[in-house]
């Protein structure tokens, strides 16, 4: 095969229902790909209707057309979905090199290419260098092996290169273009402004994936970014995507600080840690335009959170959340379902949600998935994980629909965790409460 | 298994408290204890958690707070217990009054039902003002009081309360049920102008025609039916009773 020169990239986050996100990760490897001289086209495939993007079939053909080489993110929860379409993809055109990338194939790249044969490639971690290496070379075995951060398959058989060193200049990095981008059909414009969290919370796999070094861009690129989007595309409104974006008080007041001297007073929200924020704070940031905060709380038990090493108690929990609630839209997140779960732990967690909720802030309360990153995976050595069909509390984690996508993920648990369950102690009985307590996943529960 | 989860949830309400300490607002939290109770089958002792609740001074009368109340109570039959609870923090409260007249409504006690009403209206503003207003008049209406109905909603309007345009609309049905379509018609079509959507104002005005023996009724009734299916039900009960 002789080098490729353009890229068809598809991206298939698979989120809320009604809610659209611009495809953040494939615009940053548009960008390193364009700069390096290839033709790049984004397919974003949260607008094909529901059934087609659950459907691999329908998929499969709606990329029919695309150029030679196919390169997909994604997150573990359209996993199943994927490794299905490459194969329906590989069936109707055998010379189509097709990639995979994102957090969902990364962390679990050796069992995935071990256990689909028609799979060669996955990028693994961040893949703006990689990409663009991995295309120069595309048509040299040999030298495919030396790129750093593949996994892959080839006439040798499987192989895992080192992985690449992390991207510390962040502002080394292209700028993603959204000139072509119709921001309209988006819910909200979205920006990262740094990449990786320091936090060890057990059941999150984002360390394994962009580190627990927190690698930040400038102040002068992030503001840079938003001053022309402002200017340029009337965006008003700013949800900033960090994992944690009230992270560094001093890294934030900087950004608004700059924003407000160049007259740009956009809205905006993010993440936080609920024990490091405080009242005062919150108020002067939403003086500042800060109209939403999302906190992960987790667990209503401090034995539990204690368990999975979230660094938090619920009493700073719903401090945080109590001090952010008269000053902006404030969503906290809840999980249920872990190995080390105890009753008294899950009612815990219950009643931290309708506190949060009459209080006034948007619980969502999801089941933990085990994804295929995280400490509590990596060190689950006991039981098998189990299946659950009907599985109504993980908000983003789709149940797979056909026959045959179920059978892969149980006969392929290390693949897809993520489409699996903790074995929980008094599950029953926690499920009849959890199905009452919150009777559809497709909504949030409303405030009081 | 029950008494492990009765036993589970009350254990943890104890922690989650402990856990959070004196200095948080002790009604959201009773809020949330009665809930995880109710959830896990204790509905007696979730409705006196939830009592319990209505007197802390920092009580901010949450309308989800007085609906769980208000739903569990009729459950277990201890709408009249709850309701003199509401009664006796009433004067902290005022909004307590509504859901207090709304229990006496369903213990069939329409005199207190109607003054418990009448102060909520007085006291309250918004939604709840609202709902003080057109529970009165529902009740009233299903005593045969239709003139007493009118004279509510005539003061409703003059206390300039929420949805004026829903409330003169009911107005315009209790001129209808008085025998003065004309007066609902003049009503039903200056209230249209401001929202041609609005089904009820198209029932109502269905039904003035009708009883004003004019032959468009129908469209009305056609057009409300087309806004809201759910009131294709009434329009033909309507029909059919002024036919």
């Amino acid at each position: 095969m002789t080098a490729p020169r353009a890229i068809t990239l598809v991206n298939l986050w698979m989120t809320d229902p009604g809610q659209r996100y611009l495809p953040l990760g494939l615009l940053w490897l548009r960008a390193s790909l364009e700069a390096a001289g290839f033709g790049v086209e984004i397919r974003d495939m949260q607008f094909l209707d529901e059934t087609a993007r659950e459907d691999p079939q329908q998929l499969a053909e709606a990329l029919d057309d695309s150029h030679d080489v196919l390169g997909f993110s994604l997150m573990s929860n359209a996993l199943p979905l994927i490794v299905d379409a490459v194969r329906i993809l590989r069936e109707r055109r055998p010379e189509r090199r097709i990639i995979l990338g994102g957090p969902g194939p990364t962390t679990v790249a050796r069992p995935l290419l071990e256990a689909f044969d028609w799979l060669d490639l996955v990028v693994r971690g961040e893949g703006e260098h990689t990409i663009v290496e991995l295309m120069r070379v595309l048509g040299d075995r040999a030298a495919v092996r030396n790129v750093h951060g593949v996994s892959g398959r080839d006439s040798e058989g499987t192989f895992h290169t080192r992985d690449r060193a992390l991207i510390i200049d962040q502002d080394s990095l292209p700028v993603p273009r959204v000139d072509d981008v119709d921001l309209s059909v988006y819910s909200v414009y979205t920006t990262v402004t740094a990449r990786g969290c320091p936090y060890k919370c057990r059941f999150c796999e984002i360390p394994s994936y962009e580190s627990r070094r927190v690698r930040t861009r400038s102040v002068d690129a992030v503001v840079d970014e938003l001053t022309a989007v402002w200017r340029e595309r009337g965006v008003r409104s700013v949800a900033f995507q960090d994992d944690i974006f009230l992270l560094s008080k001093p890294r934030v007041e900087a950004i608004l600080d700059k924003l407000h001297k160049r007259g740009v007073p956009i809205e905006w929200g993010g993440f936080a840690r609920a024990g490091r924020v405080n009242s005062e704070w919150l108020a002067r940031l939403s003086e500042r335009g800060m109209r939403s905060v999302a906190f992960g709380v987790e667990a209503g038990s401090d034995r539990l959170l204690s368990r999975i090493a979230k660094g938090l108690t619920v009493k700073k929990a719903m401090a945080g959340i109590d001090a952010a609630i008269p000053h902006m839209h404030t969503r906290c997140f809840f999980l249920w379902g872990f190995a080390d779960e105890t009753l008294e732990d899950f009612y815990g967690t219950v009643q931290a949600a309708f506190h949060a909720q009459i209080l006034g802030a948007y619980p969502e309360v999801g089941h933990v998935v085990p994804l295929g990153g995280s400490p509590l995976f990596l060190n689950w050595g006991r039981q098998p994980l189990e299946f659950h069909a009907d599985y109504p509390f993980a908000r983003v984690i789709v149940p797979p629909k056909s026959t045959r996508l179920k059978e892969m993920v149980t006969q392929h648990p290390r693949v897809f965790s993520a489409h699996l369950a903790f074995p929980t102690p008094d599950r029953e009985a926690k499920w009849t409460v959890a199905t009452q307590a919150w009777p559809s996943d497709q909504s949030p529960l409303a405030p009081a | 298994m029950l008494d492990t989860s009765h036993a589970a949830a009350r254990a943890a309400l104890g922690i989650y408290a402990h856990s959070l300490g004196p200095e948080f607002d002790r009604c959201a939290m009773d809020y949330a204890a009665g809930r995880v109770l109710q959830l896990s089958g204790q509905l007696d002792a979730a409705l006196d958690t939830w009592l319990k609740a209505l007197s802390h001074p920092g009580a901010r009368g949450w309308p989800v707070l007085m609906n769980a109340v208000y739903e569990v109570a009729l459950d277990l039959n201890r709408a009249s217990q709850a309701r003199d609870v509401m009664d006796q923090h009433s004067p902290a409260l005022p909004e307590l009054h509504l859901w207090s007249g709304l229990l006496s409504r369903q213990l069939g006690e329409v005199d207190r039902a109607l003054m418990s009403l009448q102060a909520a209206q007085a006291t309250t503003d918004g939604d709840l003002q609202f709902t003080a207003a057109t529970e009165r008049i529902r009740i009233l209406v299903a005593h045969g009081r239709t003139s007493e109905a009118l004279i509510v909603c005539d003061d409703a309007l003059a206390q300039a309360i929420d949805s004026p345009l829903l409330l003169r609309t009911t107005r315009a049905g209790l001129l209808n049920r008085l025998d003065r379509a004309s007066e609902a018609l003049v009503e039903l079509d200056a209230i249209l102008q401001h929202i041609p959507t609005l089904a009820p104002a198209w029932l109502n005005r269905g039904s003035a025609l009708l009883r004003l023996g004019h032959p468009d009724a129908h469209e009305s009734f056609q057009k409300a039916i087309q806004l809201d299916p759910s009131l294709s039900s009434v329009a033909a009960q309507l029909v059919e009773a002024l036919s």
